[in-house]
């Protein structure tokens, strides 16, 4: 055999490729899986470094919480002041999470090998979207957890009191059913959140999680202003709110309330997704002025 | 085959454009160098082959299928090893495992074969590898794929004189009648022995396309010549060692070709390079 000719498994994989049926070049589940699978064992130091971060953080916050709590008769997670801490913290991790595809595009280095792995545009979106909503809530929460049982471990051991760890995760989800927002609102919301950092993502490349934020606080600016601007002339007010709630105005409740918002936020996020795979769509390695 | 027509591309609307109406055939079976000086668009020209940039002009197509639809089908047949790239915090044979999925030809034997050559072994983080390091894991990757077009964006940057051997040595054995290489560099000497044809950029347009059996056909490299040998050069430098010149070569008398002294004659001389090869401005 000559440096030239092609090698025996190289032919019959070249064969193979001749004769295998043709994948979609939209989205095809198998190449998706590869895709996940892929990404996956590239991050698993780095989603490790992170579960562990998250979980001796929350670990001190709740064994610091316990002070308020001498008797320890309810665990440090149901307390109020815990729950608002894990909330926050949820949505601040979700948003940097899904910013972080500015990091997989940012640098032209890292660009480069994004872009040129044979998936489509739709896998690759869909994978970062997934990943967001399904993997990083999944690791947020199994932190929580550990950080609830450890927590509660510490807190016996070195204070001496009785161990009350609670249900796992207690009192997490009845937090939103017990305020004025129902847990839709929270699916919702927190896919929004998503979906608008992901687009921020798309549009700045660097710092991307402190521009969405600034760009949202202008935008959120802007819609005061054009209300309280309205405010001032009744007869567009009128029409306006007309416009927008029509004869719900009258019989106007919190429910009613939650599923406008919801209504809002899902044209929102499809908006806004849409608006984020096109960038990833036209993506190219150097943003020229045509 | 890689079919490139009438690129226009610039990347300011003020400035002097990169390409203008670029027009280039990629056939299968050749290893091509793509020559130019520093900035002159090498990077963004196979940037474009592999559709990671695309032309405000003109038309890049693979098989038929244009490259900046980016179709996975379009994709693994493409592969590209860039100039700067970072590889994840993972084991050889893991980053084997996890990609080699995407390219439907990959040979693994083959890529053993080539960390053999480049006398690599299995280590278990790829990302605190050396750059050189790197490159050879990566050029060793994109060999096994197999994928009809591989593009090579200065390859030997970072590499030592011992591994650039090894790669010369390695693209020679991973080369076949179905694959076609293309490798953009500015150090010409790296590519010695190992191309098949040259395309030099010069001025936003391709100077020379030329494989190099017409290149040494119409011209005589000489080295180490006398004041009286190079009477008639179209090109000629003074070294320790005496003269090294390019003369015509109407008798068609082979010379190992001299693609430093090549391209610095067709930096010099545009004009005189395009009338020798009959190359219409491409």
């Amino acid at each position: 055999m000559n440096e030239y000719d092609i090698t025996p498994n190289a032919q019959e994989a070249a064969a193979s490729v001749a004769t295998r049926p043709t994948a979609s070049n939209f989205f095809s589940l198998k190449r998706f899986g590869r895709y996940c699978s892929k990404q996956i064992h590239e991050w698993k130091r780095g989603l490790l470094l992170q579960f562990f971060s998250l979980a001796g953080i929350y670990t001190l916050l709740m064994f610091l919480f316990h002070s308020t709590d001498e008797e320890g008769l309810i665990p440090s997670i149901a307390s109020t002041g815990i729950q608002i801490i894990i909330w926050l913290g949820f949505f601040v991790y979700i948003a940097k999470s899904a910013s972080s595809l500015a990091d997989q595009i940012g640098r032209r280095s890292k660009r480069v090998l994004y872009l040129v792995v044979p998936a489509s545009t739709a896998e690759k979106y869909i994978a970062h979207l997934l990943w967001t909503i399904v993997l990083y809530p999944i690791l947020f929460f199994a932190a929580i957890l550990v950080a609830q049982y450890v927590s509660e471990t510490a807190s016996s051991m070195i204070r001496g009191e009785a161990f009350n760890p609670g249900t796992p995760l207690q009192g997490l989800l009845t937090f939103w059913n017990n305020n004025m927002y129902s847990t839709s609102f929270l699916v919702n919301y927190t896919i929004n959140i998503i979906v608008t950092f992901t687009l921020g993502a798309t549009l700045w490349q660097k710092n991307s999680f402190l521009k969405t934020i600034a760009a949202c606080f202008l935008l959120g600016i802007i819609v005061i202003i054009f209300y309280t601007t309205l405010l001032g002339k009744e007869e567009l007010e009128s029409m306006f709110t007309y416009l927008v709630v029509g004869n719900y105005f009258d019989s106007f409740n919190n429910n009613d309330f939650v599923w406008i918002l919801n209504g809002i936020s899902a044209v929102e996020y499809l908006l806004f997704g849409y608006i984020g795979y096109m960038r990833m769509k036209e993506l190219e390695i150097n943003e020229t002025k045509r | 085959m890689l079919q490139i027509e009438n690129l226009e591309f610039s990347y300011h609307k003020k400035k002097a454009p990169i390409f203008n109406g670029i027009s280039l055939t990629i056939q299968p079976g050749s290893v091509y160098g793509l020559l130019g000086k520093n900035g002159i668009g090498k990077s963004t020209l196979l940037y474009m082959m592999c559709g990671l940039m695309f032309p405000h002009k003109g038309r890049i197509t693979l098989d038929g299928v244009e490259v900046r639809h980016r179709r996975p089908e379009t994709l693994e047949k493409i592969f590209l090893v860039p100039e700067e790239f970072d590889l994840p915090p993972i084991s050889v044979d893991a980053y084997v495992r996890r990609n080699s999925v995407f390219y439907p030809r990959f040979d693994r034997e083959q890529f053993d074969r080539y960390l053999a050559d480049f006398e690599l072994e299995n280590v278990k983080n790829l990302s605190k590898t050396s750059m050189g390091q790197k490159k050879k894991y990566l050029v060793s990757f994109a060999l096994a794929t197999n994928t009809p077009l591989l593009l090579m964006d200065e390859p030997t940057n970072g590499m030592d004189i011992p591994s650039k051997s090894q790669f010369r040595k390695v693209i020679a054995s991973g080369m076949n009648e179905q694959k076609s290489i293309v490798i953009s560099t500015h150090q010409v000497r790296d590519l010695e022995n190992m191309i098949d044809r040259i395309d030099i950029l010069e001025g936003g347009r391709l100077l020379l396309d030329s494989d190099t059996a017409d290149i040494t056909s119409h011209l005589r490299f000489i080295k180490g010549a006398g004041e009286a040998d190079i009477e008639g050069a179209l090109y000629s430098v003074s070294t320790i060692a005496g003269y090294s010149a390019i003369l015509p070569n109407p008798t068609g008398e082979e010379t190992p070709l001299d693609i430093e002294m090549l391209f610095n004659y067709a930096i010099e001389k545009p004009a005189e390079i395009e009338r020798i090869f009959a190359n219409p401005v491409k």
